[in-house]
């Protein structure tokens, strides 16, 4: 092995690095210091930066210049910051691009950048050498965006993120070769702010994700915010906080947190002078559990998705990882357990199980081993426009990469020369409902009757989630490519918000998705008639004449309604009705356009 | 090396040891080039046919990715990586399409008779008619009014039905190709199973929204 090619856990609220040794993958640390960092910077003038426990110890004194939680605004724009921003002490604002800027002036990338240049530092103090190559984590809901943030992080602090790694599955590469390697298991990383479920398939040295399912915007923050709403509530009822109260009240609420992870009740001293409150405060867990249950039961509700996308049961899974620090909540472990009925696995550190497996896949890359394989899906499927705006998938979402799919597509109208590709990501059946991820134009097709010409379109996504779309007319040679990198741009609401519609307009969609494929249909049929209808008197008998005429009226007033059984009842009629006639008088193209062929 | 030369299938190209598998050189370590004589089916060390040994197809299929997979080349210098990241997709590409038995017959009738292309036909008008009931049926029981595992089971089992006879059409396609009837019958027969699958889906999304 050539270099050291570290594992970096950059968490929402806490982050550290872990490299493979002689003894085994550790986390780096040694007596004096560690690469274990709250990942938390205060910005006390241009040149006093604290990064860690420093800086998280300044947050109630500068609380407008501490600043924690800034992985949620990695790749996002102002827009898909869905929460209150005034909830949080310190500024953040929008920038001239579209992207967003804590303090007026620092991306969330450069803060990141400042917690990674941190752990970096220390690492190459406890390692004695550089470091210059890592594998970093993210939530495997982490769209392209994001992921490409974080790699900007990464080069800021002069890292090369040799592989942006999906945490759970970093979890389960730990779990994998440490604890059992065989059976399926569901991986459940409950974060700081965010949560992940995944489902592998341990297969000795294969580590296989089936599916995988998540929310960008839902972990311990979120949880400490109920809480810290709802002892707010107790204490001082609707009245205005500000944010220095708040920031003292956030620390109470994480105590209380702790506290109440052992004890069914605690009493804590809440001093806030600005709102005149110096008592003492009792809170008991089932308090807590009722303000936090709306969120748990959230998580539930993602497992269940991602069992489904990968056709199992909760009885199908052998083992339950629990992973990141909500999930020390007892009511998290309590529903858990209940949705598979059995205690989950608890004995790795839910903390550090990132770091570790993000350390060993990077030994992997460094070539340091190579007795396991980890085989890692796309989030969402893809795919082009086809007739009608209808949304033609090309790789279907949780495909293992590497993946290559093609398929051929024709022309719909006659003496086509020209075909525009539109390349879109999505559950949907229509691509109205999708994310649109490019396009390009495939030219130089010889004039020819439509559905003659044979397109081949490939999609090819390597191993680093790149797409590459290229499109040939195999009659002629014509060709065409395009570099894509999917999901770019793509915001995490209408992610979460196509995948919800996607099931609740799944059926929905069939009938629509029909009636536009049999109305297309019947207008070619119309048209194919058209053209060869002087013929007809050479070919029919005058009562199938008036037959097929009669008919032509009826297609053409049911394909003006909504019902598509009607009209595919009426189609496949006249498909029937001109068989005969379209054999004795054409060639292979109009027996298509007369409907005979259902391709 | 010259890539149009058809490069024998039980030799490495780098070392010349006895190959186990056609993409990979158990020996030397070296990723094989792409033949011309290969296909899904050659790859996974399994004869053309429409019965499939999937436990042959599994087993080989993580032999290969074993040695194949980009993660285990990423210090390897372009070229081989490249290979490498090409070949896994072929392989996840290959295995889908052998273990959907529509895609498999489609594939496997494209490479005995290419000059069919991947060409489809309807199903016959018959079967149409009888399947209607079934989609009839299908509409009934996502409006929750009727049970959906029987008509799973039938769809089931005529999907069966249909591979069974697609196994004997194929069959005998492999011992003699020229048979443009059996060719147009086994197309029939693809087209009904294109159907049948299309049913079974919808049955399981019904199933599942339950």
């Amino acid at each position: 092995m050539t270099e050291h090619i570290l594992g970096i856990d950059l968490g929402t609220t806490n982050s550290m690095a872990s490299l493979v040794t002689a003894s085994g993958a550790e986390i780096i640390e040694n007596a004096e210091e560690s690469t274990h960092v709250p990942s938390v910077v205060t910005l006390l003038s241009e040149t006093e930066r604290l990064v860690g426990h420093a800086a998280l110890a300044e947050r109630v004194n500068h609380p407008e210049a501490t600043f924690y939680s800034f992985k949620r605004f990695m790749g996002r724009g102002p827009k898909d910051v869905n929460e209150d921003l005034s909830q949080l002490p310190f500024p953040v604002s929008a920038g001239e691009r579209d992207n967003i800027l804590l303090g007026h002036r620092y991306s969330p990338e450069e803060m990141s950048s400042f917690v990674l240049s941190e752990i970096k530092g220390r690492a190459e103090r406890i390692l004695g050498h550089e470091v210059k190559k890592a594998v970093i984590t993210v939530p495997a809901y982490f769209d392209d965006g994001q992921r490409q943030a974080t790699r900007d992080a990464a080069e800021i602090a002069g890292l090369e993120a040799v592989r942006i790694l999906n945490e759970p599955t970093a979890a389960a590469i730990a779990y994998g070769l440490g604890e059992k390697n065989k059976g399926k298991v569901v991986v459940y990383d409950f974060g700081g702010g965010t949560f992940d479920v995944s489902v592998l398939e341990l297969k000795e040295k294969i580590f296989k994700v089936l599916s995988t399912h998540g929310d960008t915007h839902l972990g311990g923050d979120d949880l400490d915010n109920l809480l810290m709403e709802s002892i707010a509530k107790d204490l001082i009822g609707n009245s205005p906080i500000e944010p220095a109260s708040r920031q003292a009240l956030k620390k109470v609420a994480e105590e209380i947190k702790i506290e109440l992870t052992a004890s069914l009740e605690t009493t804590q001293r809440i001093n806030l002078p600005q709102l005149g409150i110096d008592q003492e405060f009792t809170y008991s867990r089932a308090q807590f559990d009722a303000a936090i249950a709306p969120l748990v039961e959230r998580t539930l509700g993602h497992i269940d998705q991602a069992l489904k996308d990968a056709d199992l049961t909760p009885q199908d899974i052998e083992d339950v990882v629990l992973v990141g620090g909500s999930t020390r909540v007892p009511l998290v472990r309590h529903r858990v357990q209940e949705f598979f009925g059995m205690p989950p696995h608890v004995r790795i550190n839910p903390d550090q199980v990132v770091a570790i497996g993000a350390g060993i896949q990077g030994h992997l890359l460094a070539g340091g081993r190579r007795d396991f394989l980890l085989m890692d899906v796309i989030p969402l499927s893809l795919g082009i426009e086809t007739l009608g705006g209808t949304f033609s998938k090309m790789i279907i979402k949780n495909a293992s990469i590497p993946a290559k799919a093609t398929e051929i597509f024709s022309t719909s109208v006659d003496n086509q020369t020209g075909i525009d590709l539109n390349i879109f990501q999505g559950e949907r059946e229509f691509i109205k409902d999708c994310r649109k991820l490019g396009q390009f134009k495939l030219k130089g097709i010889p004039p020819m009757p439509a559905g003659l010409p044979k397109v081949e379109v490939t999609f090819f996504v390597d191993n680093n989630g790149l797409l590459t779309v290229s499109a040939k007319e195999l009659r002629s040679e014509a060709s065409a490519e395009i570099d894509i990198v999917p999901t770019h741009g793509l915001k995490r609401s209408e992610v979460s918000q196509m995948i919800r519609d996607s099931y609740e307009h799944a059926e929905e969609d069939f009938s629509d998705r029909n009636m536009v494929e049999f109305r297309a249909k019947a207008v070619a049929i119309e048209e194919g008639l058209k053209k060869v209808w002087a013929q007809a008197d050479q070919f029919l008998k005058p009562e199938e004449i008036q037959e097929i005429e009669a008919h032509r009226t009826v297609l053409s007033r049911i394909a003006q309604g909504e019902d598509p059984v009607a009209l595919k009842a009426a189609i496949d009629k006249m498909g029937d009705l001109t068989r005969e006639f379209a054999d004795s008088i054409m060639g292979q193209a109009a027996r298509g356009v007369l409907g005979g062929d259902h391709s | 090396m010259n890539r149009d030369a058809a490069p024998s299938h039980d030799r490495c190209q780098a070392c010349a040891s006895e190959l186990k598998h056609r993409l990979f050189c158990d020996h030397c370590e070296k990723i094989q080039q792409m033949g011309k004589g290969d296909d899904y089916f050659s790859i996974f060390g399994h004869k053309k046919s429409f019965k499939l040994d999937k436990a042959l197809v599994e087993e080989t299929f993580d032999e290969l990715i074993l040695a194949l997979h980009p993660d285990f080349h990423a210090t390897a210098e372009a070229g081989e990586q490249a290979l490498s990241i090409e070949h896994t997709a072929l392989l996840h590409q290959a295995k889908n399409a052998l273990f959907n038995p529509y895609l498999r017959g489609r594939y496997l009738l494209t490479l005995l008779v290419p000059e069919i292309g991947a060409s489809l036909s309807s199903p016959p008008q018959s079967f149409i008619i009888e399947t209607f009931e079934l989609q009839e049926a299908l509409d009934e029981a996502a409006a929750g009014t009727r049970e959906v595992a029987p008509l799973s089971l039938q769809i089931e089992e005529m999907s069966a039905s249909v591979q069974e006879e697609l196994s004997q059409q194929f069959g005998d396609l492999i011992g003699y190709a020229d048979q443009p009837e059996l060719v147009e019958a086994i197309q029939g027969n693809l087209a009904k199973l294109k159907f049948l699958l299309n049913l079974s889906e919808r049955a399981q999304a019904i199933t599942k929204n339950q």
